[in-house]
């Protein structure tokens, strides 16, 4: 048997604590006290890294220790473990229950709440694109506008002018001067703007120009990310809870807890940045301050959430003890 | 049959435990090793590592830590003279029950 120290990775050493909490609920199920617990915890830790140096891993990977824990008994054993008490009568369960033929697994709802987060990126970048471009086009065809009038308000000038002039000259006889033209405010009477260009969109289109197959397909697109946040959020609340009660069988409690935790925090860091933006403008009327500082409490208040939530969940099921 | 043999090891699990320390005092790998020589009692972790903590808290075992090279300090369990009575006890009782029930098999009295 070798010496060789053993330093699992971190996934290892994640793995191999998933499979030590699963021993330890059952041991809080069956009532056995916590010293004992510790104990047999301790024993199985150290079998388990001496298997892990046996194989010449000085470094183990997840996949090692998942070799390693295919040869040991699976979690539930353990519930019928310890013998009987001297003068007891014996349990008519067998002593050495037959292996688990199948190995443990990623939490499959956590994978999939992780697939479904993206989407809801995927969905907001074209809404925002497309709102852009909607504002874009709205500020275009105001300035259109406002270009037109000023156009027609000066060629209704000079003529006014002009008018004037030719009333004022000498030998003009009454009835012969021009009506000035009187400006109007609608650009949309045909005289082609003072620039050039012709507006070629009718009235009331306002820029709306996406292909009608693009919109159907954002239609399908958009219930997807519209709902990612909240299916994230509860396939990550739904691993979390099956991994707890797989004794073992499920890991990723990493992934489960992000997926949990991803658009709830989204939410709060952006009140709680808004807060503060708000509050600064008030203040000193320093947006950008306020919303830096904002963004430190934010940061500051996902790091404690996701800690103290991590402890918890990590934490052996009933371990009240 | 397998229903009746696991009870069987399940009822000499303490007393093999007692006899691989024995020879002198051991961590819980290295009495599942030992356990693991005798042929036919493939008996586990999950079943030993129990035992050694019910046997160490009713005190008949003993329990030192000493560092290990592998990892976490390893447990090592020894008999105590508690521990030491009981097995002689057990071990007795073991033989007069076998030479009865070999006596019973073969049609011979004890």
């Amino acid at each position: 048997m070798t010496s060789e120290p053993v330093n699992p990775s971190p996934e290892a050493r994640e793995r191999m604590d998933a499979y030590l909490d699963a021993i330890e609920r059952v041991l809080v199920a069956a009532d056995m006290p916590r010293a004992e617990r510790k104990g047999i915890a301790d024993d199985v830790e150290a079998q388990i890294l001496e298997m892990l140096a046996a194989r010449g891993c000085a470094t183990p990977s997840v996949e090692d220790v998942e070799t390693v824990l295919s040869d040991l008994d699976p979690p539930e054993a353990y519930a019928e473990g310890g013998g009987a008490p001297p003068g007891a009568p014996a349990a008519a369960s067998p002593a050495a229950p037959p292996r688990r033929s199948a190995r443990p697994h990623f939490s499959r709802a956590a994978i999939v709440g992780a697939c479904w987060a993206p989407v809801a990126l995927i969905l907001i970048v074209p809404l925002l694109m497309h709102a852009g471009y909607r504002a874009v086009a709205h500020e275009r065809e105001k300035a259109l506008r406002a270009a037109r009038c000023e156009a027609r308000n000066k060629r209704a000038f000079a003529q006014a002018q002009a008018a004037e002039e030719e009333r004022t000259r000498p030998g003009t006889q009454p009835g012969e001067e021009t009506t000035p033209e009187t400006p109007r405010d609608d650009p949309f009477d045909g005289t082609p703007p003072p620039d050039g260009t012709v507006h070629a969109e009718a009235r009331g289109s306002s820029g709306n120009a996406i292909a009608i197959w693009a919109v159907l397909l954002m239609v399908p697109l958009g219930l997807v990310g519209l709902s990612a946040p909240f299916g994230t959020t509860i396939l990550g609340i739904v691993a979390i809870s099956h991994i707890r009660r797989s004794a073992g069988r499920i890991y990723g409690m990493g992934l489960a807890l992000f997926d949990a935790l991803l658009f709830p925090l989204i939410v709060l860091d952006g009140l709680m940045v808004l807060c503060a933006a708000l509050l600064g403008t008030g203040v000193d009327g320093s947006l950008v301050w306020g919303m830096v500082v904002g963004l430190v409490f934010a940061v500051v208040a996902d790091v404690v959430i996701v800690r103290l939530l991590w402890r918890r969940v990590s934490a052996p099921a009933g371990d009240a003890r | 049959m397998r229903s009746w043999v696991s009870q069987l090891r399940k009822g000499l699990v303490e007393l093999c435990v007692l006899g691989a320390l024995d020879d002198g005092e051991a961590y819980g790998y290295e009495i599942l090793q030992r356990l693991a020589r005798a042929d036919n009692l493939a008996i586990t972790e999950s079943t030993v590592y129990p035992i050694l903590a019910r046997l160490a808290k009713e005190g008949v075992l003993a329990v030192r830590v000493s560092p290990s090279p592998s990892g976490p300090p390893r447990r090592y369990y020894h008999l105590t003279d508690t521990g030491r009575a009981r097995l002689g006890e057990m071990h007795r009782y073991w033989r007069h029950l076998t030479a009865a029930v070999d006596g019973l098999l073969s049609g011979e009295k004890p």
